[in-house]
């Protein structure tokens, strides 16, 4: 394998993708209310683009079903993310983008929580902390050269 | 619980999450800035405000002084002058000319966004603390509206969220991302750290001194009140040999679930108000029969889903008169009546 | 009369006396001149190339129409060129006159292209000159056909070199056209013209294979696709000569670009570029040299393949194993070499990991493989995947009974595979396969699992019938009579499958790949048909309609095939006949029984397979079986479809009469199936007589389905009958007949909707043959509009006319449908619907609206966007409505139309966005919800300085939008709010 640039994680295994959601019955009913399930957070953070390679959290798995929790009744959403390589300098960069496509999707009644799976990151702690903090998540915001980046991460192909 | 809060005034203007609410000295207008940029100023019409006071208008809308988010402001103890601290780095000095509020001066020098600014007791001197983990102090000499830094305190290793002047004495306390709370002391003309308060497990947003000053409560992202006492309140101002040392005297945990952005303790009626991103409004008062060292708490009075999102500032009114200010992410300012039932 | 202007001293004035010289010569037909005064003008703008060089850009626009000019005499041409050669440095002059010498040189060449060869190599190195230096891209895309006609009739081995200089110095195009473009150059047409060039002769190859292979090791992604696939259009033109000692290079550089997998597209181009350089080379006979370094090439790229394939984690074993899959469909000896070489180390490999997921990645690598040696014939090299066929025959049915299901369906398809080969399994290997693929989708519950089953049956059905018809089919049916596991409640039957019927006859339907097969499925078909009707019970009736509708898609699929439409034709259509005509007698005594074969979606259905035979039957066949329905419908004569001894006396027949049972009046259905679908130059015998009945019956029967039929069938008879004064006598007394029926006056409700239903389906057929009398049709139908209790139903009889109907008045139904018709009636109808708007009262606005927003739906985008601006205003006022069918017409338009006409959307803008908005909270219908936030979406392609002011108030009203209580609705929200937060950002 020659000089592949520089990239953390040169040669990703491709995680199969889940078949799209069927549409039932129930849900073309209009009297039938339709409880936020974890699938559906899920569809909308998979498609998220992984800032170094062509391919999607989902295929990468960074981000999975499983991974999502979620109670409608109480508000709350946690998901947990994880890394492609322990020492990758993009986790935070990441975990931004699932808590910026949220807030731009959730209803704003909903507590949400993005960590990454324990063990799984070198600097869990302090990434954690910081995607925590709504105030740094709201300056950061503010930044356009960041804002970019994150909006290339959540443009969809 | 012995206490109610009513909910008298709903407040919209904001586009945004609004960050901070600051009544001026004697109570009768409340600010608030935000998100969307701006500083508004809120009044009500009729004359005295023992009466409902809830016909609550906006009387100024204050545009221009910040490029980004204004997240703090505090009133100069004169009730003349407003400053504000804006995560564009700044923090505006605003003078109130018959109703209209124009920007006179505008201080530099933190590196990144500022997160907090306070005027002390006596009004000559000005503290901001910035996530570039500095606090600083400004002396301010009002007749030729001049600010003088006079002290840069790099001493917490991160960003530092807020700062708080002791009520009397010329004593500055800040908390902050480290987890820990600072206490600054001018020792022959030169500001330093006298103490630190560690013990909370993450994040302190807010802290807040009792009326005599000798006792600080703290609220942070660990869910958690905790209510300090200053062991040596008697220390003689300047070069006493011996440091003052606080120690934490009382927790109060699991009345909220979620982290807890500010606390104010109301220098009249001693009521300590907490706000969370539970959307929730706590009320606690200290049970006389504690001991001075270990004091317990009640709670007095609680409101859920106060506001609709997340809460980041509760603030009591100056003149005792029970009214509560709180603002959050859902871009409303509200104000309560507290009474005792 | 122009002399003295062309020799004037001044400048300018001879200048412009040459220049009115050439615009009259530009004005002249192309043959007005005579060869002499051709001849004198081409002398003239000769000698004026000489002249002051203000003057050389009329010549030159002179010298342009004599290119075209067809009287020029010989030798003029090649005097003409040269001049321009010699005189004018082309690349000085200003793009349009470049332009103009480009089209004088490549109109000759096309004119005059003999009379240019003889000038050879000295006009080949005259056009370098004029070339070299280029960039305006209309130039190039001229220069670059010029240059291929160069190398295609001109000698250029002395300037070949110069010749590929002053063409590969564009190589990469990078070239990105404008956004608004008025010229429509792309960068595919530059990029096509320029590899045309490069790959047009061999002799380019020692130039330009150094510079492919620079560019291969690029790192814009863009130059090196465009290189690889360079590279593979000019292999097979250079041949193995020039290409023999390149395999190592393009070898490494296609192995970097697929390990490193940075795009698909890239990786695409890598493999394909290197299966065309590695056929080139071994398709190559002549040169003695080619075969040696193929053989050492191939042998080194499968030791070092080798040492992938063997490794444990099987980490490269993927990529590599696609290279030589690409390396081996290049031509057959070379597969053979690389097939025979890599799959006994692919099955010793699978030995080797008894784990399933590694079992499955090397079932598919060898699947792949198989796959690309499907390709050859194998006349002279025996099948490589023969000599292991044994082997992975038994690995792959041993798969099959291994828990993994993923691991199984991939087995499945493996086999599958096996089967589609020709020649390679032998007749047990094959009924082997087939019983074990038949048992897998029998019971198995996996659905893609039994999918790929089902693909293997069918390879086996088109290779193998015999086995099919022998194995496949009795295992499906003995299964088909059985009850399936959910149904069947007592224990003791244990019906192994738990598939559905629904799913076998699906299978079975596929499986009809032969007319033997097809004639034997069909006719199990009916048995079960059959068997279902007689045990008539209503749970039946779920499966009757899917083993009809397997029917019909055999029918579909296969009924082009003469000797399957013969069977159809003498077996099928008289079987269906009897078994209908039989049901409805049947049913004489109890009117409302439930009757299997009397139910809507049966008759429908049946209809629809008489339908799709008849529309193939050619003339005699189909006037023979009019006449046969006619006789049984028309003149109730059972005789062809039943022997007499079952025909007792009381037996009547008279589907045709409006007071005959509904199962009998309900087969007008069939009727129409036949009449209305033959060709046209059949005559249906009584047709006069049979369109009075069907008249009356569709204005007076009661029975839904019967009325609305024979209002179809009537229309599509009229739509075909020839046209002159016979067919207008007829159609005045039916539009009569219908008026008195629609006067509110005379007749109840339901018999005025029913003519209403009628003079639409009418309307229908005289638009589309566009007959004069269809706008009086028309325009009443808009009168309509007014009417209290037709008014909603003639609106929405606009959407009837205007959508394609499948069952009559089809093209494929052989209806006579003139173009436009669309068109014709949206002209017709669209100021009436604008005045009628105007001034009707509030109640009946909504008609028009309604109207109008089928007319949008259909006419096509040209026409609207030239009537669209009126509308507009009309179009948002329907938005006040209460009305959620009319909300969810308009919205759907404006959806689009925000894409086709956005210069027109923009104005109106500030309007319409409160209204999406208030309507993306519509309470009473989640579709109109969802539509209106497509079209808040659909806003974002609009020009962002018109949309920033709304920015901040759109994504805060779209916030309660996201916790809608449908998901979709959710959906919808999302990518709305999304798409407007991400205004402004270059990303989006």
């Amino acid at each position: 394998m020659e000089d592949g640039e520089r990239l953390d994680n040169v040669n990703p295994t491709i995680h199969k993708r889940l078949p799209d959601r069927e549409i039932t019955a129930d849900d073309d009913n209009d009297d039938v209310a339709d409880k936020i399930d974890a699938r559906e957070i899920f569809d909308l953070i998979r498609h998220i683009n992984d800032p170094e390679h062509p391919y999607s959290l989902e295929d990468l798995n960074v981000v999975s079903h499983s991974q999502v929790e979620v109670n409608d009744e109480e508000n709350r959403v946690k998901i947990m993310f994880t890394p492609t390589i322990p020492h990758c300098s993009m986790a935070t960069l990441i975990g931004l983008s699932i808590r910026v496509k949220l807030i731009r999707s959730l209803p704003p009644r909903f507590k949400v929580d993005v960590k990454i799976t324990p063990g799984s990151h070198a600097s869990e702690e302090a990434v954690n902390k910081q995607l925590a903090d709504k105030e740094r998540v709201a300056a950061a915001l503010e930044n356009n050269h960041l804002l970019e980046v994150v909006n290339q991460c959540l443009a969809v192909s | 619980m012995r206490g109610n809060l009513e909910n008298v005034a709903s407040l919209t203007g904001h586009l945004d999450r609004v960050w901070h609410v600051s009544w001026n000295p004697d109570g009768k207008l409340l600010t608030s800035c935000g998100g969307d940029k701006t500083i508004r100023v809120w009044g009500t019409h009729s004359k005295s405000n023992e009466g409902q006071g809830s016909d609550w208008t906006c009387k100024a809308v204050l545009q221009d002084g910040h490029s980004r988010t204004v997240r703090r402001i505090s009133w100069s103890p004169c009730g003349s002058l407003l400053a504000s601290a804006s995560f564009d780095g700044t923090t505006c000095i605003w003078s109130q000319k018959n109703a209209e509020f124009e920007c006179i001066t505008t201080l530099e020098g933190h590196e990144n966004e500022v997160k907090s600014v306070c005027w002390s007791p006596s009004g000559s001197l000005l503290a901001t603390c910035s996530r570039d983990k500095s606090v600083w102090i400004w002396e301010v000499d009002h007749e030729d509206d001049d600010y003088q830094c006079v002290g840069v305190l790099s001493v917490h290793t991160q960003d530092v969220k807020n700062v708080c002047w002791h009520p009397h004495k010329e004593v500055l306390a800040s908390c902050s991302y480290d987890n820990t709370i600072k206490i600054f002391q001018e020792e022959d003309d030169d500001w330093c750290c006298v103490c630190t308060l560690t013990g909370h497990e993450a994040t302190v947003w807010g802290i807040s001194f009792d009326k005599t000053g000798t006792r600080l409560a703290s609220c942070s992202d660990d869910n958690t009140v905790k209510i300090w006492q200053d062991c040596n309140p008697d220390g003689q101002d300047g070069g006493s040999s011996r440091k003052t040392s606080w120690k934490c005297i009382c927790t109060l945990s699991g009345y909220h679930t979620r982290t807890i952005y500010d606390i104010d303790w109301c220098k009249h009626s001693g009521l300590l108000a907490t706000c969370s991103g539970d959307d929730t409004i706590h009320v606690f008062q200290e049970n006389s029969v504690g001991s001075s060292y270990k004091p317990g708490f009640s709670l007095m009075a609680c409101v859920t889903n106060a506001h609709s999102e997340d809460i980041n500032s509760i603030r009591w009114n100056p003149n005792g008169d029970g009214f509560l200010a709180s603002c959050g992410d859902d871009g409303f300012v509200k104000v309560w009546k507290y009474s005792q039932c | 009369m122009l002399g003295p202007y062309l020799t004037s001293k001044e400048n300018n004035i001879r200048g412009r006396g040459t220049l009115l010289l050439a615009e009259i010569l530009h004005r002249l037909p192309r043959n007005k001149l005579s060869a002499e005064e051709a001849g004198l003008l081409t002398a003239f703008f000769c000698d004026r190339l000489k002249d002051h060089h203000s003057i050389t850009t009329h010549t030159i626009y002179g010298m342009q129409s004599l290119s075209i000019c067809s009287s020029l005499p010989t030798g003029d041409a090649a005097k003409i060129c040269l001049n321009l050669f010699k005189e004018v440095r082309v690349q000085s002059l200003v793009q349009a006159d470049r332009q103009s010498v480009f089209s004088i040189i490549s109109n000759f060449l096309y004119s005059k292209l003999d009379e240019l060869r003889e000038l050879g190599s000295e006009f080949v190195y005259g056009f370098i000159q004029v070339m070299d230096g280029e960039k305006d891209p209309r130039n190039l895309v001229m220069a670059f056909q010029i240059v291929r006609t160069l190398i295609d009739h001109f000698p250029i081995d002395i300037f070949a070199e110069e010749l590929f200089e002053v063409t590969s110095c564009y190589f990469p195009i990078d070239f990105k056209p404008p956004t608004n473009d008025p010229h429509g150059i792309t960068t595919e047409l530059l990029v096509g013209g320029l590899r045309g060039c490069l790959a047009a002769t061999p002799k380019f190859a020692e130039f330009c294979l150094p510079l492919l292979m620079e560019k291969l090791s690029s790192q814009l992604q863009g130059a090196k696709i465009d290189a690889f696939e360079t590279l593979a259009a000019c292999a097979s033109v250079y041949g193995a000569k020039h290409l023999k000692d390149y395999l190592e290079a393009v070898w490494s550089y296609c192995r970097k670009e697929v390990f490193q997998s940075l795009s698909q597209e890239g990786e695409q181009a890598a493999l394909g570029c290197l299966c065309c350089v590695v056929k080139a080379v071994s398709d190559d006979r002549k040169e003695e040299g080619a075969m040696f370094s193929l053989d050492c090439f191939l042998d080194d790229i499968l030791k070092e393949s080798r040492k992938h394939i063997n490794e444990p984690d099987m980490r490269f074993i993927h990529p590599s194993c696609r290279l030589l899959q690409a390396v081996a469909s290049s031509s057959e000896a070379v597969c053979s070499k690389i097939l025979a070489y890599t799959l006994p180390l692919l099955l010793d490999q699978f030995n080797k990991h008894p784990q399933a997921k590694q079992r499955q990645s090397i079932i598919s690598i060898l699947q792949a493989f198989i796959r690309v040696s499907l390709a050859f014939p194998y006349t002279d090299f025996p099948n490589p995947v023969s000599l292991h066929k044994d082997a992975i025959l038994s690995i792959l049915i041993s798969m099959l009974s291994e828990t993994n299901t993923s691991l199984k369906s991939v087995s499945a398809a493996g086999l599958g595979l096996l089967a589609e080969t020709k020649g390679l399994l032998k007749d047990d290997d094959v009924v082997l396969v087939a019983e074990h693929m038949t048992k897998t989708f029998l019971s198995e519950g996996d659905s893609h699992l039994r999918q790929e089953s089902v693909n293997a049956l069918i390879h086996i059905a088109t290779h193998h019938p015999s086995v099919t018809e022998g194995k496949v089919l009795p295992a499906l049916l003995e299964q088909l009579n059985t009850e399936p596991m959910e149904v069947d409640a007592e224990g003791d039957r244990q019906a192994v499958s738990h598939v559905s019927h629904h799913s076998i006859l699906n299978s079975m339907a596929a499986l009809a790949t032969q007319p033997a097969l097809v004639e034997c499925i069909v006719d199990r078909f009916m048995v079960h048909l059959q068997s279902l009707s007689n045990s008539d019970t209503s749970s039946k009736a779920e499966e009757c309609v899917s083993t009809l509708q397997s029917i019909l898609t055999v029918v579909t699929k296969s009924r082009t095939d003469p000797t399957n439409l013969s069977f159809f034709y003498q077996k099928l259509l008289p079987q269906i006949l009897r078994m209908s005509v039989m049901a409805a007698l049947d049913t004489r005594s109890e009117v409302g029984n439930s009757r299997l074969l009397c139910r809507e979606e049966v008759i429908v259905l049946l209809a629809a397979i008489v339908r799709n035979v008849v529309q193939c039957l050619d003339l005699s066949l189909a006037s023979e079986l009019c006449q046969q329905y006619i006789e049984v419908f028309h003149r109730h004569n059972l005789s062809s479809i039943m022997s007499s001894e079952i025909l007792n006396d009381d037996t009547v027949f008279k589907p045709l009469e409006i007071d005959s049972p509904w199962p009998q009046t309900q087969l007008v259905v069939l009727l129409t199936a036949c009449v209305c679908s033959v060709r046209r130059g059949v005559t249906v015998p009584d047709q006069w007589q049979l369109l009075t009945s069907l008249l009356a019956m569709a204005t007076s029967s009661d029975h839904e389905l019967t009325s609305t039929t024979a209002a179809k069938c009537l229309a599509g008879l009229l739509n075909k009958f020839h046209a002159g004064p016979e067919l207008d006598q007829h159609i005045q007394p039916i539009k009569e007949h219908l008026l008195t029926r629609l006067q509110p006056s005379n007749s109840e409700e339901t018999t005025r909707q029913r003519a209403l239903t009628c003079w639409i389906w009418l309307t229908k057929s005289l638009l589309l043959r566009s007959h004069p009398s269809c706008n009086q049709l028309a325009s009443h139908l808009l009168a309509l509009f007014e009417d209290d209790t037709l008014g909603t139903q003639a609106a929405e009889g606009l959407h009837l006319i205007l959508s394609d109907s499948n069952d009559v008045l089809s093209p494929s139904s052989h209806a006579d449908v003139k173009l436009m018709y669309r068109q014709r009636l949206f002209l017709q109808l669209l100021s009436g619907i604008i005045d009628g708007y105007g001034n009707t009262t509030s109640g009946n606005k909504k008609n028009y609206l309604l109207g109008l927003s089928h007319l949008l739906h259909f006419v096509p985008r040209q026409v609207l966007l030239s009537e669209l601006p009126p509308l507009m205003p009309l179009l948002i006022q329907s938005l006040h409505q209460e009305d959620s069918a009319l909300y969810q017409s308009v919205l759907e338009r404006l959806a689009l139309l925000t894409h086709d006409a956005p210069g027109i959307i923009a104005q109106y803008v500030d309007s319409l966005l409160p209204e999406l908005l208030r309507l993306s909270g519509y309470e009473a219908s989640m579709r109109v919800r969802m539509v209106a936030l497509k079209c808040i979406c659909e806003l974002t392609t609009l020009e962002h300085h018109i949309l920033f002011p709304h920015k901040m108030k759109v994504s805060r009203s779209l916030l309660p939008r996201l916790d809608d209580k449908k998901r979709t609705v959710r959906k919808e929200a999302v990518k709305a709010r999304n798409s407007w937060m991400m205004l402004g950002s270059p990303a989006k």
